[in-house]
């Protein structure tokens, strides 16, 4: 008697937990179906693609496998090279300037003032507009004849350039145009300057510290996780820049990536080859590229952190 | 009781999740109820039920009901109980990728519209059915009704793939106040290519460093060049699909320096692409009496009626030996080869481009009608404000995308030669007609 007792429950216990299991294994299913369906089978399709050749308007059955002749011709195509160094150019600018303006944002709307919701609510609100919204908005701002912008500059006897339709200034009206969006970031920045521990301030004040060194020897170490996650973020995010380039650029006279190719951003190109060239065998080796850039990128970025990332009861702090 | 109620709520969702993959992956093929042919041999009598037609053509989504083409549905769908037609209107701006992703999806229109810088493109990607045997075997059409140089636009290769529904000839456009005001008659057949740059110059107005009014349009619009070049005894292509010593020869270069000379440098009298799309288009700049002249097809017309503006057309200029050109811009639709339903699809063809359906267009839209008998009833009634564009017809030649095969090609190469003209890239004109040249010879 007394032996069978904890065996019932045990029984009762593992049946209750394999029901429950169940349960949670039906709870995520939606969620599996949808990754399988719509993330991983079109990843694994795109993987097979890439070895071969087929051009989309012909059906599945024109499938054909040529081994790694996509991968072979993208290192001879010099229109890869240039969009990959367009997008290059494009992080390099963007990404420590999107970086260095979110956190000045955070930095002002960490402070104690009234009103300071009213302001954060301002400065986030550009970045729920629609990316598309976004590019239509800045089309006008930045033409030359009616654009507030080149108005500006005209107040100050500054003959604005043509903007989006200078090969000289098209990218850097690009960059201009991303300052619209970094409310997301500044909001990340804005949360890890709030978990900054304020005795580490007192501490710093009693010790003298001024402002700039507290910034400095305080704040950047202390948000230093936050600044890892958002420059991982944009990496990806400028490496798969597309939308405010496509609708500025499409239906235009030199046409998507103009002028010039001058704003042919990577995935542009990529959008080329399988839309308008119909080469989708081509465009997803160019998709695994990609991916395999935006890994190394993360990969290396990760392996620095080391030097550079703080972690609170981190050892080396 | 109650402990089932998670399972059955958990069980609920990912069914519904699964149909909703389900039907989201599933794809109809074809488009009917019916059960035609697909081999384009039998004829209508061999449509025994109910089909749908589904066609695509471009157009002003937030306009539906003044489109032609809905007016026309409507009309065949309460004619034809057992062949309708489901229309679907895409923005101009994203076409091309729809028809596109809708081949690839497996969803691909029976009939879809093609303007005729793609006509080999589509042909070249296999996704056209030819409409000779159709053709052939359907007593009830006849090609004599059109226009024989239209209707041959849709013939490549010695194989009927489109049906145009329209076209539309390149024709010079201007604002009769500014010329009025200006002093200067009025373009005509007298006019040659040099008065009217001198024209442009006269017209075009300045407040200190700001332009005020623009004499003509001369950016880079390829369409506006060949029939310039052309008639300046050069092209970009000869008969035979050569380019070397044509699009690169001097007198190309030279036309093109006159040209460029109107919109670059301090005395320029064009607008740029960007003070373009600033002011709303040449339509609306003329309606303003900003721009005193630009090149378009008929298409313009109603919208500078629309804003009221006082223009007038004329055939393009000649050059010094008397010789001018134009050049004919046509869309067309064509069947798919993806079409379950052939046979009601060619039905549908026939009903889109037959007389009552270009009836309806011109009505409607700026186009000319693909029938000689309508055209020439066209004549009396265009109104003398048009009347240019009728008179530019015998002077059309053939776009540079129909003329050869990878002539699609060579025209977007020849513009990109013009935007590195524009940007000061690439040296001189010559350099650049060189490296063009060079470009489409090799293939790359």
């Amino acid at each position: 008697m007394s032996g069978k007792a904890p065996q019932t429950r045990t029984t009762t216990v593992n049946s209750l937990q394999r029901r429950e299991n169940r349960q949670g294994y039906l709870f995520i299913m939606p969620w599996l179906i949808g990754f399988f369906v719509f993330t991983l089978f079109p990843m694994l399709f795109s993987a097979v693609l890439s070895f071969c050749k087929w051009n989309i308007v012909t059906g599945t059955t024109t499938i054909q496998f040529i081994g790694f002749q996509n991968f072979t011709r993208i290192f001879h195509d010099v229109r890869f090279y240039h969009a990959l160094g367009v997008t290059l150019e494009f992080s390099l600018i963007s990404i420590p300037l999107y970086q260095v303006m979110s956190i000045a944002i955070a930095l002002l709307l960490n402070m104690r003032i009234v009103g300071m919701r009213f302001f954060r609510l301002i400065y986030f609100l550009p970045s729920i507009i629609p990316a598309v919204a976004v590019a239509v908005i800045w089309a006008q701002i930045f033409n030359q004849d009616t654009g507030i912008l080149n108005e500006f500059l005209g107040v100050f006897g500054i003959s604005g350039p043509a903007w989006l339709n200078d090969t000289r200034t098209a990218l850097m009206a690009l960059v201009i145009m991303g300052t619209w969006g970094i409310g997301n970031t500044m909001i990340i920045y804005l949360s890890g300057l709030q978990g900054v521990d304020k005795s580490l301030y007192e501490a710093s004040e009693i010790d003298g510290a001024g402002a700039w060194k507290r910034l400095i020897h305080i704040t950047f170490p202390m948000i230093s996780p936050t600044i890892f996650f958002n420059v991982v973020m944009a990496v990806i995010g400028s490496f798969q820049y597309f939308t405010q380039a496509f609708v500025v650029t499409n239906g235009t006279s030199s046409g998507v990536g103009g002028p010039l190719d001058s704003t042919l951003f990577y995935n542009l190109y990529l959008y080329v080859k399988a839309f308008t060239d119909f080469e989708m065998g081509y465009a997803a080796a160019l998709s695994w590229i990609l991916f395999l850039i935006i890994m190394a990128l993360t990969l290396l970025i990760l392996k620095g952190s080391s030097l550079w990332v703080f972690y609170q009861n981190d050892d080396k702090l | 009781m109650k402990r089932y109620v998670k399972s059955v709520l958990a069980a609920s969702l990912s069914t519904m999740m699964l149909l909703s993959v389900a039907a989201g992956c599933s794809s109809s093929k074809g488009s009917s109820a019916g059960t035609s042919s697909s081999s384009g041999t039998s004829t209508s009598s061999a449509v025994q039920k109910k089909v749908t037609i589904k066609v695509a053509k471009w157009g002003d989504t937030s306009n539906k009901a003044k489109d032609p083409d809905y007016i026309i549905e409507q009309q065949w769908n309460k004619d034809h109980p057992d062949i309708q037609i489901a229309l679907d209107i895409i923005p101009s701006d994203g076409y091309s990728t729809k028809i596109t992703t809708a081949f690839s999806s497996g969803s691909a229109y029976d009939i879809f519209e093609s303007g005729e810088g793609d006509f080999y493109k589509w042909v070249s990607a296999g996704v056209n059915q030819p409409l000779d045997t159709l053709i052939a075997n359907d007593t009830s059409f006849s090609s004599a009704s059109f226009s024989k140089s239209v209707y041959n636009m849709g013939n490549l290769g010695g194989k009927q793939y489109y049906l145009i529904k329209d076209y539309n000839p390149l024709v010079l456009y201007y604002n009769k106040k500014m010329f009025s005001a200006a002093g200067l008659t009025a373009p005509d057949e007298n006019t040659t290519w040099d008065t009217l740059f001198t024209d442009a110059q006269r017209l075009t107005k300045k407040s200190g460093s700001k332009y005020t009014a623009y004499g003509i349009d001369a950016t880079t619009w390829t369409y506006a060049l060949y029939p310039y070049l052309q008639g300046n005894g050069t092209d970009v292509i000869d008969s035979n699909g050569k380019v070397d010593g044509v699009m690169n020869s001097a007198a190309t270069v030279s036309a093109l320096q006159k040209w460029f000379g109107l919109s670059m440098g301090a005395n320029k009298v064009s607008p740029t692409s960007a003070n373009l799309s600033s002011f709303g288009g040449d339509e609306k700049m003329l309606a303003n009496n900003m721009l005193g002249m630009f090149f378009s097809g008929y298409w313009s017309a109603p919208t500078l009626t629309q804003n009221n503006a006082d223009y007038g057309t004329a055939i393009l200029p000649k050059d010094d030996k008397g010789d001018r050109a134009s050049i004919l811009m046509a869309a067309g639709y064509c069947i798919s080869n993806k079409s379950a339903n052939v046979d009601a699809a060619w039905q549908v063809l026939k009903g889109l481009t037959d007389d009552s359906a270009q009836q309806i267009r011109v009505k409607y839209d700026g186009v000319l009608p693909t029938s000689t008998a309508l055209l020439d009833s066209m004549k009396s009634t265009i109104g003398a404000n048009n009347q240019g564009i009728i008179d530019v017809l015998p002077y059309c030649n053939q776009p540079v995308g129909l003329r050869t095969p990878k002539g699609n090609l060579i025209d977007a190469d020849f513009n990109t030669a013009l935007q590195e003209i524009v940007q000061g890239k690439g040296g001189s004109i010559q350099d650049v007609l060189n490296a063009t040249v060079q470009k489409i010879d090799s293939g790359k």
